[in-house]
Order: C-alpha cells, then structure tokens, then sequence
C-alpha cells in the first residue's frame, strides 16, 4: 500500500513538473500544435439539440486552433467501439464520447491507451464504482462534463408536484443508459418525499409513433393521470407528439407537461399554457466543456494536472415562454452558447494559465439563458 | 392484292435463332379464311417457335421476312397486342393464374373493362364470364369458383374461354389436347369446328398424327425448324407424315411386342387398402420385372397411385409396402430405398430449369458421388454425360440449362437422373405427355429394356394405346376406386378399358 | 407454381443472371476506385485497412452462411436479434465464469438458428415472417435480461485480436465454402430454391434441408455475438441493431438472387460483404454524415434489388 501511494506521489510530482517544465516551451509560441479531435456523433438525427450539440464541440475545438473529426453512429456500444477503432486509425490526437453504458469504457480506455490517444466524456458519469476507479487511473482519460441527473430528477418531480401533479406517467431514455438509470433513481427519492404516484415508466422510444401510442395508452390506462414527465428521450419532436396526442384526448393543458432537457418547441406550449416545467440548457454547456477539458488536455495543458477533470454542470430550469424564445434562438441557433473566440478567451488554459477547477465552477456557475443573451444577443444593443 | 387477299394471314420467310441454333429458318406459311392448318414436327423443330412469335411471345430475328394480317402488316409487340389484333393461343402447359377466381383468370389482364373509378365490378366481370364459359358450352363451370379447385381439364377449358372471349380470327392450338380428356377433346374439336365455320384459322399443333390427320384440312411438316412439306388432305398418310417429321423411315417397333408370362410373384411395391381424399380403398401391387399400366379419366385418382406409392402423399388408411414389409415413408425414404418417380409435371415437379442437365442428373445421387463428405465432381460429370449419352440427349455439353431443351429431352433428362441413380422401380406418371413421336419410341424402348433388367415399372398413363401397347397388367380405376384388372395374355383392346373407365 | 415459360423470357433471364453477376464485381471495383480517388488514397491506405476488415468481418462471417438461407430462397430477419441475445446470454453468464463465454454464445446462436428453421421449415411459417416475429421476441428478452446494459471482464478484450479475427472468418469461410460448394448439403439447398418440389421428388429431405440451413446461419450469429462481446465489453440491448439490414443488403449487393436456386453463388457473400464495407468506411472518410449514408445506402438497395429482381415468381398468362 505504501508503496503504491509513493509510487502515486512520486508519479504525479513527476507529472506536474514536466507540465511546469512545459509552460514556457508553449509560451514562447503564439499558439498551441495543430491538433485532431475525434468524435462520434449520431449525424443521421436532425432534431435542432442533436445538431447544437455539434455545433458546440466543434466551437471548443476550433477555439485553440483544432479539427474536428466527426463520424456517424447510432451511439450503441458496439458502434461506438468500431468507431473509436475507426478515428483512432485516422490519427486522431483526442476523441470526444457519449458513453452508452459504463462496461464499455474499459475497452474504450484500452484501445486509446495503446494508440496514445487522449480521451473524454460527455453527458455521462461512470456509476460503476470499480470501473470509474480504474477510468479515473487512466493516464488518457482527459475527463469530462456531466449533470446530477439524479438531484434534477428528484427537483423536477417535486416542481411538478407543487404544480398539483398526484399521479405521474413517466418516459425515459433506456435502461442501462447511465443518465436514464440515474433519472430513474431520482425520480423514485423525489416521488416519495412529495407524495407523487408513479403510474409507469417507458423506455427506448424512438419514434414519435412509438410516442403517441405510449401517450395514447397512459390516457386509457390511467384517468387518473395528471401529469407527464419526460426523463430524456431520443425521440425528435417529443413534447408536441405529446401535446398533440393530449390535445386529440381533450387532456391539454389538464395533464401538466415537464421534462428534462430542452427541446425547440417548448416556448409555444409554456405560452399556451400545456407545458409546464423543463429542466435542461446543459444539453449545449455539456458538450462544450467536455470538448474544452479535452482540448486542454490535448494540447498539453489540462485544467486538473493529476487525473482526469470531473465537471459538473447545473441544470436551468425553465417555466417561461419568454426565456423558452430565448432558448430556442440563443441554444439552438447556429452559434455556440460560448463562441470559439469566447471560449479561447476564458477555457484555454494554453492562453490563461490561471484556468483551475475553481476557476471552471465559478465560470459555469454564471451560465444562464440571459448570461447567453447578454453576451450574443445583447452585443448589438450594447455596441 | 389479288392473290394476297385470299388469305387471311401469310407469313414470309420467318427466322429465329438462339445463339448458333436456328430454331425457324426462313420458314412461309398461308392461311386462308375457315382454314385449319396442322403443325407437325419433333420436338425442337421450330413449330412453338413459330407460334409463339405469331402469339407476340418473342420476336422472329430482325430483318428476316414479315407477317401480314387481314392485308395489313402484322408485327405484335406482345401477347396482349397480338390478342387485340385478333390471335389468341391456348398452350400445352397451364397457362391459368392460381389463388385468383376463373373469372378472374378469364379476363386477367383485362379488368379494366369491368372496373370504374379503379374500382372492380366483379358481379359484371362474373355476368360476363359466365357468358364466355357458355360461349364454349362450358356451363358447368362456376365462374365465382377459385381456379385451384378446378380439375386441370376444367382449368384448361377456362383458358379456351379467355382465348375465343376476345372473337379472335387466328387461333394457335399448342398441344392443348394432351391436358384433355375424351369429353375435353369433344369440346374442343366441336369449338374448332365452330370457329372454322365462322370463317377464323386454326393453328393446331399436336404429336398425336391420328388426331391432326382426323380434324386438319392441311397439314405443314417442320424437321430442324425446316419446312419440309406442305399436305393436302387427300395426301394425309401417318407413315409418310412420321417420316417426314423424323427425316427417316421409323420402324414398326412401336410399342413392345412379347407377351411375357412369366412375372414373378415377387411383390416389390404394393399399397394395401390405401385411402386418401382421392382414392378409396385401392390395393394393387407391383412384381418385380413387371410393367403396370395404371389407367382411367384425368380425376380418376390415378396420379395419387403414383403420388402416394413414392410417399408424397400419404394415406389416411392403409398402407404402402416395399417388398412386403417396410413402410414407405416419404419420398426420401423412396428415393434411398430404390424408388424413383417421374411426375406428369414435368417442367414444375421433376426438374429444376434453371440449372444445368449436370446438376439435374446427379440431384438423386448425390450421397453416392460424395469421398470423405465432398460430392466428386468429376464423379458427377461422368454420371450425367454417361446416362444423358445413353439417353441421347440433345445438347451441346452437359452444361446447359435445361430450360433451353426441348420437351421431350427434357424428359429424357428426368429419366436420365433415375437410371444414373440405378432405381429398380420405376413410378412414370405420364412420361410421354407433349413428346414428340421419336422421343416416345426412345422412353419405350427404354421402358422394355428396364424390364428385361428386372426392374418393376408403374405406368401412369392417361393414353390407353400407350397402356395396351407396354403393359404386362393394367389396372383401370374409376372415382378413387378400382374397377377393373387385364393381364396382357389375355388380350387387350380399348373398348374393354373404356368399359372400367366410365 | 404455376408459371409458364418461354425460351424468350428464359434467355432474357439467364442474360440477367449473367449482368447480376458481374453486377457485384463491378459494384466493387466502382466503390473501390471511386473512393480511393475522393479520399486522396486513404481508402486503401495501411490505416484504414483495418477499418474495412472491421467493418466487414461481422457483416462478412453472418454472410457466408446467409448464403444457404439465401439459396432456398428464403429470409433471416431475425440475425440481429440472435447476436444481440447471444451475446447478452454470453455477458450474463461471463458472471460464473469467463470460460463459458464462447461456448454459451455459439451455443445460443445454433438454438436459436434451430428454433427458426423449426418455424419454417416443420411449422411452415413463413421465412420473412417467422424470423421477423423470432427478432421481435428476441429483442424483448435482450432488454428483460440485461436490464439495458452488461459488462464482461476487460482481459476478454485479448480475444479482439486481429489475427484471431482473421483466423475465425478463415476458418469459417472454408468451412461455409466446404459444405457450400463441395458437400452435397449446398446442391440440396440450391435444388430446395430453385425448386422446392423437384428436390423433394429427387430425395432431398426439404425440412431438414432448411432447418440445417437455419442452423447455419444461427452458429454464424452465435460467433458474431462473440466477437461484438469481445470487443466492446459490452453486451447491450441494442447490440446488433439493424444488423439484419447490413447482412441483407451485402448479400444482395453480392448478386445473390431473392428468388434463391443455382444462382446463388457463394463468393457474393464474400464480395458483397466487401463492398458494404469499403462503401461505409469510404463514405465515413470523407465525412459524409449519416442521413445522406442511408440515402446512398437505400438507393444502392433499390438499384441492386431491380436488377437482381426475378420475374419468375409471377405469373402470367400467354
């Protein structure tokens, strides 16, 4: 034992000196290597989120003079796998994930290791615990951003039960999807502590058929029923399949809507008065932090210097269609929720060596919808 | 005009080849009003060719000679135009689409008459219908019936209602009469002789002489897609037609001519008791070194004997022995105990088409071919070209696809597979059905040298001279039933069988 | 069957047969260039090499044995499904011991190979409908079992090794050319396509003919399961999604005919399988994105289902 802490110690001192000794070689230049980061990304979806997030890991990228390389998956396991395989053979010099489930990242750790290939995550904590041990070891593991799914579930239920929601028909993700696993756990606390009845959860809905059938059923199941939450979906247009098969029902604006994650067409609903409640904007934070502690990690900088950089990303909440307006310009517009500029200016530690994890929190913890407005939109106004 | 206009349809110097084959060369024939022209020729001399393209099947080879049609031009670009320009054809094979009604079938492709709105009026299109079957004194016909219940004679009479519904004034008869029964027969010769009356041309081919001799006014000989004469009726005489088809004089060994008295009591296959949903109670058995004629009406249940005696169908009571004691079981328990079958079928049962006379031949023995689990092709090939020699089976090599060979060497292929397999009893259910006169002599021939081998042959056959001819013991069944048994010794004749048969 | 022939259409047909098979090598030359050329050599490159054989070996070892399905002239939908459950039974069992991975993969392939031909061949469902309704069920017990996800211990990984990979698709590739070609078990499958009642009328027992075949392509399953397993760790509910879909489209691409029969020939699998995966690494290279690959991929579908379309299977009357 000892001799492993020593090892550790003497491991990480040794780390942190060749960083030190490395700052003033990366000073002298104006900017860090080109660089290549690869990620696989479900370029078949066309839902507006799937496409902003995109758009913000390649603003991260772009920020300290990288490339991105992007190859299409489904985001299974094994697809991933092949495509790690793949962007690894292409010779890139990170790759950026989605986790589809925990017992894949070993391999993923393994096969990045023996090609020297820095890699992160997105959206995803390792539950694991012997897994995340291990990962968190990796010396190629550059870390990476995630949410408390389960606080978020647990805070939305209970938003919605202050709403007057008594008995609640839920829809998640999958199961063995971390996030989706998480949710549910969160979900099960906060139902319990505000007294809410869970009627029935369904997963893996893909299609909005598949949706409207769902909907349809809780209705004549359970007339009880006076609320929907979404946990997460990988359905396009999920919340107006929903209001739609509401409204054929004559139950719209009676059921109280909320989910987690944003989506583009909440604003009309909230005005409508047929949703409710959202949880969400780190679909577009996420992904671009995660891509930010890669990029430093890559070219030679990382935020944390011994071990992987864990960041955790507040959930917005979202009851208002004028704030919803906003998102849906602001998030899913073709711009970042941090600009390439902005980000080089504030993430890169390459050009601010002050960037620490306290740096980080505190920066994250200033994101907002109207931070984002007052820095993209509000620039005209202000100039 | 003048001379022309006489006929009703002339063709002039028709060719048609399929790689180096000429199937049709430069071949001429006229047609006049109230005519019915006879096609004879072998198998493979060019007469399906010929009416085919006049049926707008296929096309004679560009730049050789026209057709011309009531004076006009005549050059149909498919089935439906030339029906539209008056040519109908009823052909030897079943030509009816199944799992549709008859009159469905009667008017397929045709509905557009019957429909409004692309919605189909079927109480009109069946009004109709049963004025066509009528038309053709085919009453009993139900035109709402589903075809597949209908007998394969009632299907082809179906098929001479869609053909004569359009009033056609060219109508190509394919061999159509071997699908038919003595009723069927009447019917048709009674339609063709209405059509002639009316003033149409008749196109009929058949292999049976003494049919074409009977109902043709004149009569054109094919050999090698060659046209070798043109006979008026007071020419007709069936040995001059058969050489002249043949090119050489046949011999008078037609059928077998011994008597042989002296069939072991050895039973090698016998169905005791046997009821299906076509037979009741049969039993017959067959010796071993005998021929067995097995005969009556196309429904009688006849083929079922076949059927059942090789296992595909099986029976609801009674039992199907070999040699007395082993149940047969299905027919690759037949085919590994000795038993090989040729079905009526031909073309849909016994062979695969698209597939070489190779792979045809060697099917059955394939077990006997493989070394150490792999089939020797070596092995196979000298198999197929050892028995499709001894067949003489006309084809360039052993590779050719058997959907390019005549009928009657596509039997001789089927055959081919059973003697290269070494079968001791043979089950031929209408071996000679649509095959030509030289290719019938060859499978007789063949039949007697198989019993003189001691081998045991169950003959199907929906043709008593063929029964009479090659027999040792016929059996005549009547509604699933037999009704009556004649040994060779003691004299056989026609109207004896006629007599067990309705 | 009832159709009608005629040497025209005959003739017409063989000339097709002869088209769809030069169809495939064509195919493969024309991505194989086409490719090369857009992604400035890298296609063919040492690095992406790797990439294709990855790409080809699942797709290329369910192949080989497709091709017996394929010449009965029949469908299995449900290849997907049997390599997710495989390897799902394989993850849970990897909990007792790592030994019994392999075995119970393989093992649930062939069962699971055994109950389709069963359905078709013994309960005479359909082939399209029996495996579809085998993929459904399937699924569902993938998702009941593995309650999403399941990890086996990462030392299996030594088993994602490409000499073994290429060794286990040697293996299999000789052993599916051996029965195809030289056993007399490939001739009855060919014989039971081209034509059903002639092949049961030359002795060829048709039901264990297609419950065989079943199997086949069943064991090929199990080993896929196996080696998916292997690689990712992972055995998941959406293991070998669509994969029923990739398998179809490179026999089909290979020139295999729907209607099955003797020309169904064995190397179009191997070809077919080839093209499929330089087509999806070539288009990957050049960073097409994935709606516009489904598009080129349903396009080829289309192209190579018309020209491989067999006529013969609908009846006309003269």
């Amino acid at each position: 034992m000892k001799l492993k802490k020593l090892a550790a110690c003497a491991l990480s001192l040794s780390l942190s000196l060749s960083a030190l000794s490395a700052v003033p070689v990366f000073a002298a230049e104006s900017d860090p290597e080109p660089f290549t980061i690869g990620f696989p990304w479900d370029t078949a979806n066309t839902d507006p989120t799937w496409i902003s997030i995109y758009n913000n890991v390649e603003a991260a990228v772009e920020s300290a003079g990288g490339e991105l390389v992007s190859v299409n998956t489904d985001n299974t396991a094994d697809d991933l796998i092949n495509k790690v395989s793949e962007l690894i053979s292409r010779g890139v010099d990170g790759i950026l994930l989605m986790p589809a489930a925990d017992s894949m990242l070993p391999s993923v750790d393994a096969m990045c290791a023996d090609a020297g290939v820095y890699w992160g995550t997105m959206f995803r904590t390792i539950s694991d615990e012997s897994i995340r041990d291990a990962i968190y070891e990796s010396e190629w593991f550059a870390g990476g951003c995630h949410e408390d799914d389960e606080a978020c579930a647990a805070n939305i239920v209970k938003s919605m039960s202050e709403m007057g929601v008594t008995d609640l028909g839920v829809i998640n993700i999958a199961k063995g999807d971390t996030s989706s696993d998480l949710r549910d756990k969160g979900l099960a606390e906060g139902a319990e502590e505000a007294g809410v009845n869970v009627l029935n959860t369904t997963y893996d809905i893909s299609v909005t058929t598949d949706m409207t059938k769902t909907i349809e059923s809780y209705i004549a199941a359970y007339p009880e029923m006076n609320g929907i939450l979404v946990l997460g979906t990988y359905c396009e247009a999920a919340i107006p399949t929903i209001e739609k098969a509401l409204a054929d029902h004559d139950k719209a604006g009676e059921v109280k809507v909320g989910r987690i994650d944003f989506e583009s067409d909440l604003g009309t609903y909230l005005s409508e008065g047929t949703f409710h409640v959202s949880y969400g904007g780190q679909q577009q934070i996420d992904p671009l932090i995660s891509a930010v502690i890669l990029v430093n990690k890559v070219i030679g900088t990382p935020i944390v210097e011994d071990g992987p950089t864990i960041i955790e990303t507040p959930y917005l909440e979202l009851t208002d269609a004028t704030e919803a307006e906003q998102f849906n310009e602001y998030f899913l517009g073709d711009e970042a929720v941090y600009t390439a500029d902005e980000i080089k200016d504030t993430m890169i530690k390459f050009y601010n060596p002050d960037i620490d994890m306290d740096y980080m929190n505190e920066l994250i913890s200033t994101f907002s919808i109207a931070d984002v407005v007052s820095r993209h939109g509000g620039g005209e106004s202000a100039e | 005009m003048g001379e022309d206009s006489k006929y009703l349809f002339r063709a002039n110097n028709i060719s048609k080849t399929f790689g180096a084959v000429h199937a049709l060369e430069s071949f001429s024939i006229s047609l006049l009003p109230g005519e019915i022209r006879g096609l004879v020729g072998e198998n493979g001399s060019g007469k399906s060719t010929f009416s085919s393209i006049v049926a707008g099947i296929q096309k004679a080879d560009p730049g050789s000679g026209k057709m011309h049609l009531d004076g006009k031009e005549y050059d149909p670009a498919g089935t439906t135009d030339a029906m539209e320009h008056g040519v109908s054809m009823v052909v030897q094979e079943q030509g009816t689409v199944s799992k549709i009604s008859v009159a469905a079938n009667i008017f397929f492709g045709k509905e557009k008459q019957f429909s409004r709105m692309g919605i189909l009026n079927v109480r009109k299109m069946i009004n109709e219908a049963e004025k066509a079957l009528h038309n053709i004194d085919a009453d009993w016909i139900q035109p709402d019936k589903m075809i597949d219940d209908l007998s394969f004679e009632d299907r082809k009479i179906v098929e001479l209602a869609r053909a004569l519904y359009s009033n056609p004034k060219i109508w190509i008869i394919d061999e159509t009469t071997t699908a038919l029964t003595v009723n069927g027969r009447q019917l048709l010769y009674r339609l063709m002789q209405r059509f002639k009356e009316n003033g149409g041309s008749i196109l009929f081919i058949s292999h049976d002489i003494d049919e074409i001799m009977d109902k043709c006014d004149t009569i054109t000989v094919l050999r090698d897609g060659i046209l070798t004469a043109d006979l008026k009726k007071e020419e007709f005489e069936a040995d001059k037609i058969r050489s002249l088809m043949i090119g050489r004089k046949i011999s008078e060994h037609y059928y077998r001519e011994d008597i042989d008295k002296n069939i072991s009591n050895e039973v090698v296959l016998e169905m005791n008791n046997v009821s299906t949903e076509h037979l009741s109670g049969v039993t017959i058995q067959l010796h071993k070194g005998e021929i067995l004629g097995i005969g009556g009406l196309s429904d009688c249940g006849m083929h079922e004997v076949g059927r059942v005696m090789f296992g595909l169908d099986h029976p609801e009571t009674g039992h199907v022995l070999k040699n007395g004691k082993e149940e047969v079981k299905s027919p690759k328990w037949a085919v590994d105990h000795s038993i090989g079958y040729v079905s009526k079928n031909r073309d849909q049962e016994s062979m695969m088409l698209i597939c070489s006379i190779n792979d045809n031949i060697g099917l059955p023995s394939l077990k006997e071919l493989s070394v150490k689990g792999a089939v020797s092709n070596k092995k196979q090939r000298e198999l197929s070209e050892k028995w499709s020699k001894k067949m003489e089976v006309k084809a360039d090599s052993i590779k050719v696809f058997c959907n390019t060979l005549s009928g009657g060497n596509k039997q001789k292929v089927v055959l081919a597979k059973w003697l290269g397999k070494g079968s001791d009893i043979l089950i031929l259910d209408c071996p000679t059905r649509g095959i030509d006169v030289g290719t019938k002599a060859a499978i007789y021939q063949l039949i007697e040298d198989l019993k003189k081998e001691g081998r045991s042959i169950l003959l199907i056959s929906e043709e008593l001279q063929e029964l009479i001819g090659m027999s040792d013991r016929i059996i005549l069944l009547k509604d699933g039933a037999v009704t009556g048994e004649f040994r060779r010794e003691d004299g056989l004749s026609e109207e004896k069988l006629i007599q067990k048969m309705i | 069957m009832n159709e009608t022939q005629t040497a025209g259409t005959v003739r017409l047909r063989n000339g097709r047969e002869l088209l769809v098979s030069n169809f495939s090598f064509a195919g493969l030359a024309v991505i194989l260039i086409l490719f090369e050329i857009l992604t400035g050599g890298r296609l063919l490159g040492q690095r992406n090499i790797m990439n294709i054989f990855n790409n080809f070996f699942s797709i290329g070892m369910c192949a080989l044995m497709y091709s017996f399905v394929m010449a009965l002239g029949e469908l299995d939908l449900s290849v997907g499904a049997i390599v997710g459950f495989s390897s799902a039974m394989a993850a849970f069992v990897s909990q007792v011991s790592i030994y019994l991975i392999l075995p119970v993969a393989v093992i649930t392939g062939l069962i699971l190979g055994l109950g389709n031909g069963v359905f078709t061949a013994y309960l005479g469902v359909e082939s399209f409908i029996g495996t579809l309704a085998m993929s459904f069920v399937l699924r569902g017990l993938t998702t009941y079992f593995l309650n999403g996800a399941m990890g086996i211990p990462i030392e299996m990984r030594i088993f994602d090794e490409n000499w073994i990979k290429i060794t286990a698709l040697i293996l299999m590739a000789v052993l599916a050319w051996f029965i195809y070609n030289r056993n007399k078990f490939g001739r009855y499958c060919r014989a039971v396509g081209a034509s059903h009642a002639a092949a049961e009328q030359s002795g060829i027992d048709v039901r264990k003919t297609r419950l065989f075949a079943f199997t086949l392509v069943g064991l090929a399953c199990g080993f896929v399961g196996f080696f998916t397993l292997v690689r990712a760790c992972t055995a998941s509910s959406s293991t070998g999604d669509a994969f029923e879909f990739d398998v179809l489209l490179a026999v089909l691409f290979g020139g295999m005919p729907l209607s099955g029969g003797w020309g169904v020939k064995f190397r179009a699998a191997l070809i077919g399988a080839l093209a499929m995966a330089a087509l999806k690494s070539g288009m990957s290279l050049m960073g097409i994105d994935g709606l516009t690959q489904q598009v080129v991929q349903g396009i080829i579908l289309i192209c190579v289902v018309v020209i491989s379309f067999d006529r013969k299977n609908v009846g006309v009357i003269k």
